[in-house]
């Protein structure tokens, strides 16, 4: 499960960079072989609002702070 | 009368950027004074403790949940060897007591529990009560791996507290300053760590001015310092000037060569930088080999087959290269588009370059930034060391023998400090 949803997260991963021109920017620890089904629907909502992913704009600002560790 | 507006899809909500404005609604929204009714406040950093949880779980049902969670609720898995009990959730008390070693069960009984918050991500709050706060998952299919990952840097942070560590190093997460020597020495043998300064000598003596084949411009001045050189670094370009200086010193030699009459100094400056920023080049391509090597290995080892904690084990080993290459291995992935590493932590998290195209660096220090790399290696370890199954630790213990070897020690000397 986890090899087959990192595939399919590479896959999201590809068509946002091909739409923005960069990759999306998650927060955390990365891990898309477990988290990707998250990861995946963001990028699918992205792709449908023509916003990239960019978590760092959405999540709590207190989880940007640099002594948060992850 | 009066109009209710969903300020969530007015255009341009999602772009403000107000901490302060942030932090009230979540605040507010989660009934911050423990009233269970929708207050408001923002309180500075560092001001009063929260009563909740200042981030309250967001998606109780992640997509990788588990079907059901085991019955942690009938209390029988309190009676293991040095059962730990911490107050919070029962769920991670059986985390712990089911899958822990009574050896690191016993370390973490040694010392004032740690609260522990039930999260749609794992992370360490220091600042959050007297001894900081873990955020860890429930039900995610890899809750065992994000807690005990996520315990470790809050015993770091405790270990560093009460063996006076962090004060006399003025740091937090302390106890990991312990076998930091040696995460690097085991680096430089892995040929994950190696001496960069041509590259950076490079930048200070002469700059950068390219457009790395595009139209958009990339400059670094002359006289930039690496902190100040990578500062002006978004994801993949650190790969993109390493390109970039193998093909310039190549131009500075035949240009000092070529020169009406050519200055002996100059020329043999140049070849000297020339044959460093090359093997350096060399250095990076090794390491790429290495990391894809050591990936491959991990996987045959340890066949994972279907179990997300198996694979949570072998992508934090991921993370440790991430953390040695300085995240340079994602840098250069980013910037070739061949995937390396797959998992890690953010871009900028164990560098001085920027987080984003946009946004600044996360750290302005390479202590700093070591920090980061010395931090997540240290609750890497721990996670491995806690597990009962050791076959992870075992791998890690021969990559890595001379941070196994201090780890130990170290962990063995926790049981000294004086609480």
């Amino acid at each position: 499960m986890s090899k087959e949803l990192l595939n399919r997260y590479r896959e999201a991963e590809i068509q946002h960079k091909e739409k923005f021109g960069r990759g999306p920017i998650f927060v955390g620890m990365f891990m898309p072989g477990l988290d990707g089904e998250e990861y995946i629907a963001e990028i699918n909502k992205s792709l449908k609002s023509g916003v990239p992913v960019n978590q760092r704009k959405t999540v709590n600002r207190e989880l940007l702070h640099k002594d948060i560790i992850f | 009368m009066r109009k209710c507006i969903d300020l969530e899809s007015q255009p341009g909500f999602q772009q403000i950027y107000s901490p302060e404005l942030q932090q009230a609604i979540d605040r507010g929204l989660a009934g911050h004074s423990g009233t269970g009714v929708v207050d408001w406040g923002y309180t500075p950093p560092g001001g009063t403790k929260p009563v909740k949880p200042v981030n309250p779980p967001k998606n109780v049902n992640p997509p990788t949940a588990v079907d059901k969670l085991p019955d942690y609720k009938n209390g029988n898995h309190y009676k293991v060897k040095n059962a730990v009990k911490l107050g919070s959730d029962d769920y991670f008390d059986y985390l712990f007591n089911m899958h822990g070693t009574p050896e690191m069960r016993a370390i973490i009984n040694m010392f004032p529990p740690i609260p522990i918050v039930q999260e749609n991500r794992g992370f360490f709050r220091n600042w959050e009560g007297e001894y900081g706060a873990v955020h860890t998952r429930k039900g995610s299919g890899h809750d065992i791996g994000t807690l005990f990952h996520e315990y470790g840097h809050a015993l770091d942070h405790m270990m560093g507290i009460k063996s006076g560590l962090n004060d006399s190093l003025s740091t937090t997460l302390g106890y990991s300053t312990l076998v930091m020597p040696q995460f690097i020495e085991d680096g430089v043998d892995m040929g994950l760590v190696f001496d960069d300064s041509a590259y950076w000598e490079y930048i200070e003596a002469n700059g950068i001015d390219t457009t790395f084949g595009g139209n958009t411009k990339f400059k670094i001045a002359k006289g930039s310092d690496r902190q100040h050189a990578e500062e002006k670094m978004k994801p993949g370009d650190h790969w993109r000037v390493m390109d970039y200086l193998l093909g310039k010193v190549k131009v500075d030699l035949k240009n000092a060569n070529n020169a009406k009459n050519p200055d002996p100094v100059k020329v043999k400056r140049a070849e000297e930088m020339k044959a460093r920023i090359e093997k350096l080049h060399d250095l990076h391509i090794k390491r790429i080999k290495i990391a894809k090597d050591i990936v491959t290995q991990l996987e045959d080892a340890i066949n994972p087959g279907m179990d997300s904690e198996l694979y949570y084990q072998i992508w934090s080993v991921h993370d440790i290269i991430d953390g040695l290459s300085g995240g340079e291995i994602f840098d250069y992935a980013e910037s070739t588009g061949e995937s390396v590493l797959d998992a890690g932590h953010p871009p900028g998290y164990f560098s001085m370059r920027k987080q984003d195209d946009r946004e600044g660096p996360r750290n302005y220090s390479v202590e700093g930034a070591q920090r980061s790399t010395r931090v997540e290696i240290f609750a890497q370890f721990y996670q491995f060391y806690s597990y009962q199954d050791k076959s992870m630790y075992k791998i890690m213990a021969k990559l890595m023998p001379k941070s196994a070897k201090q780890f130990e020690k170290i962990m063995k000397d926790s049981y000294n400090i004086k609480v």
